[in-house]
């Protein structure tokens, strides 16, 4: 019954995340050189958000206050501060309603994994916008509870059978729990796709066809190795490679 | 007074009827005003390439209208697109853009995007949605790879596209959000995929702005089909094996046509080609034809078998397709209805 609850409650609170948000057109980055771009990674959760004019009034900026769990990768005596602010251009102050496009969004008591970039005025101040930013979850599966690294399009932090590290395929909560996200295109008609073609050759012959069913390397979610923060500790201290196989990234 | 300025303002946060948001499409907040008019503060040769971007939207709806700015901009009230070194943006607009970043959209206010706030669709319940009083591209001139006119066929090093940043970014000011669902210019596919205005935007438009809608018929082709998140969100056409014997048969996989117009195509057809060169024409060995009597939108995913004549002279080809409607009629819309694979891909023939 607890399990159940636990589940229930991770499904309500999860129920609210909106349709993952992702940044505007940002060049796709590895795991690795995400890494390789942030000057701090931070394990913490955010506990606060305001808002402030930029300077001259241009922009606006949403300030998201983030008390620091562990610094996972910073600059030596860096690891000090217990508190930090993550700003990200946009939103409204007074009169001022104004902003960029596309540029992240973080919630209040999430916590979250930051890779962050020390310079000021980004729109973002994540690196690679959206790509710099994971949840971290607990969340229930077939009755185990399991810690999830969320990247902000729903890509889990997940181990190879070599154990190497790579973004896996979105998973999605709903009713029924946590399941592999399925792509859904737009409910466009009544016939979504058009019928099967007729194939014919150069004299005008119908072509027999073959149907090969696409290769699915879709694995059972409960079978699925999620990475956790200790995995991503070895792999900023370059303990742990990244898996660069296609389709892993 | 109080009273009648605060019915004022709030008139302002009404939703327009028009611009909100619908559940068949993922927009929210655009123009009250259409055409909207851009100032383009460019060279001669991206100034063109410009117009080209805003064209493709301008096929599905009377949405744009252009003129050529003076080589600046701001935040002004006006329109614009220019390129900006970060220096540039920051004095201007109080940003820096980091050298990943290929553009990013200037919105005043950004709460007609979305209130509460959101990015990409659906939009949650009870948003609201508004019209936009400014809306500027800045493209990043520090971008790292640089920019090209063109569409580079290599997604991880090469040049960016400058008309796959651009179209996404225009589809933007219309109130299109970012669409991870569908096949879309809105998605945050790599440049092969995003130069194309495709069935699901040029709906967007059409349900987004009826007003403006424009009658076409439109049959579009693309060398790829969607697949989702990783890496790019599509899987590019290829074709299996690579060298045949003249009379053989190869596998080409992966591809995509769709009616991106207004009304139905009847008697749609899909020629598959061999060239010598990377020009797709009628004078090239065609190696089959896919016709369907009805189409909304389709895409292989299981791979298609042709059959090579045995009259195709021994060498190597580029593999092509050409989209026609009601028995061979290209539409007006030529840009959508070719498709040539890249070098990767070519078919060699041997006796």
């Amino acid at each position: 019954m607890r399990r159940l609850m636990g589940l229930l409650l991770m499904s309500v609170c999860l129920g609210s995340w909106a349709f993952p948000a992702h940044a505007t057109r940002v060049r796709k980055l590895t795991l690795t050189q995400t890494r390789d771009q942030a000057d701090t990674v931070l394990l913490g959760t955010v506990n606060a958000v305001t808002t402030r004019a930029g300077a001259g009034g241009k922009m606006v900026w949403t300030d998201y206050q983030v008390t620091i769990e562990e610094l996972l990768l910073g600059a030596p005596g860096s690891s000090a501060a217990e508190a930090t602010t993550v700003s990200f251009a946009g939103g409204r102050h007074g009169a001022l309603d104004v902003g960029i496009l596309g540029v992240p969004q973080l919630e209040v008591s999430q916590r979250y994994v930051l890779f962050l970039l020390a310079r000021d005025n980004y729109p973002s101040a994540t690196v690679g916008w959206g790509q710099g930013i994971y949840k971290v979850l607990e969340i229930v599966i077939d009755a185990v509870r399991r810690t999830v690294l969320l990247s902000y399009n729903r890509q889990p932090l997940e181990l190879d059978a070599d154990g190497a590290l790579f973004r896996g395929s979105p998973i999605v909560v709903n009713d029924q729990g946590w399941q592999a996200l399925s792509m859904q295109r737009e409910d466009f008609d009544a016939s979504p796709k058009a019928f099967e073609p007729l194939i014919l050759d150069a004299a005008g012959k119908p072509i027999p066809q073959v149907l090969t069913p696409p290769q699915t390397s879709a694995v059972p979610i409960a079978d699925r190795d999620f990475a956790d923060v200790s995995h991503l500790r070895q792999f900023l201290s370059g303990e742990l490679q990244e898996s660069l196989a296609a389709g892993r990234q | 007074m109080r009273v009648a300025v605060l019915v004022l303002l709030s008139l302002l946060f009404v939703p327009l009827p028009t611009l909100a948001q619908h559940g068949a499409w993922c927009a929210c907040g655009g123009h009250a005003t259409l055409p909207v008019h851009f100032e383009i503060d460019h060279s001669a040769t991206w100034r063109w390439a410009a117009v080209r971007e805003f064209d493709k939207w301008n096929t599905y709806g009377n949405l744009f209208q252009w003129s050529q700015g003076d080589g600046s901009a701001g935040i002004n009230g006006k329109n614009e697109v220019i390129f900006f070194t970060p220096s540039q943006s920051l004095d201007i607009y109080g940003i820096v853009m980091d050298p990943e970043t290929y553009a990013v959209t200037y919105l005043n206010p950004l709460s007609a995007f979305g209130a509460p706030p959101f990015d990409a669709c659906p939009p949650p319940a009870g948003t609201t949605c508004g019209s936009f009083t400014e809306t500027d591209i800045i493209i990043n001139s520090a971008f790292d790879h640089g920019w090209q006119t063109s569409t580079p066929h290599d997604l991880e090093t090469g040049p960016a596209s400058y008309g796959a940043a651009l179209l996404h970014e225009v589809g933007h000011t219309l109130g299109l959000h970012h669409n991870f669902d569908n096949l879309s210019a809105m998605n945050d596919y790599g440049d092969l995929a995003t130069i194309y205005v495709s069935y699901s935007d040029s709906r967007a438009v059409r349900g987004h702005y009826p007003e403006a809608a424009v009658t076409l018929l439109d049959v579009g082709t693309y060398p790829f089909r969607f697949t989702g998140f990783q890496p790019h969100g599509i899987t590019v056409a290829s074709v299996a094996p690579t060298t045949v014997q003249a009379g053989g048969t190869f596998t080409l996989a992966n591809f995509t046509i769709e009616n991106v117009g207004s009304e139905a195509l009847d008697e749609v057809e899909l020629r598959i080609y061999l060239s010598v060169n990377e020009h797709i024409t009628t004078s090239d060995y065609l190696v089959g034809t896919l016709i369907w009597s009805s189409l909304s939108t389709w895409w292989d995913t299981t791979g298609r078998q042709f059959n090579v004549p045995a009259s195709v002279p021994p060498g190597t080809y580029y593999v092509g397709a050409l989209a026609t409607y009601h028995g061979g009629t290209p539409d007006a819309v030529s840009y959508n209805n070719y498709w040539t694979l890249d070098t990767s891909n070519q078919l060699t023939i041997v006796r």
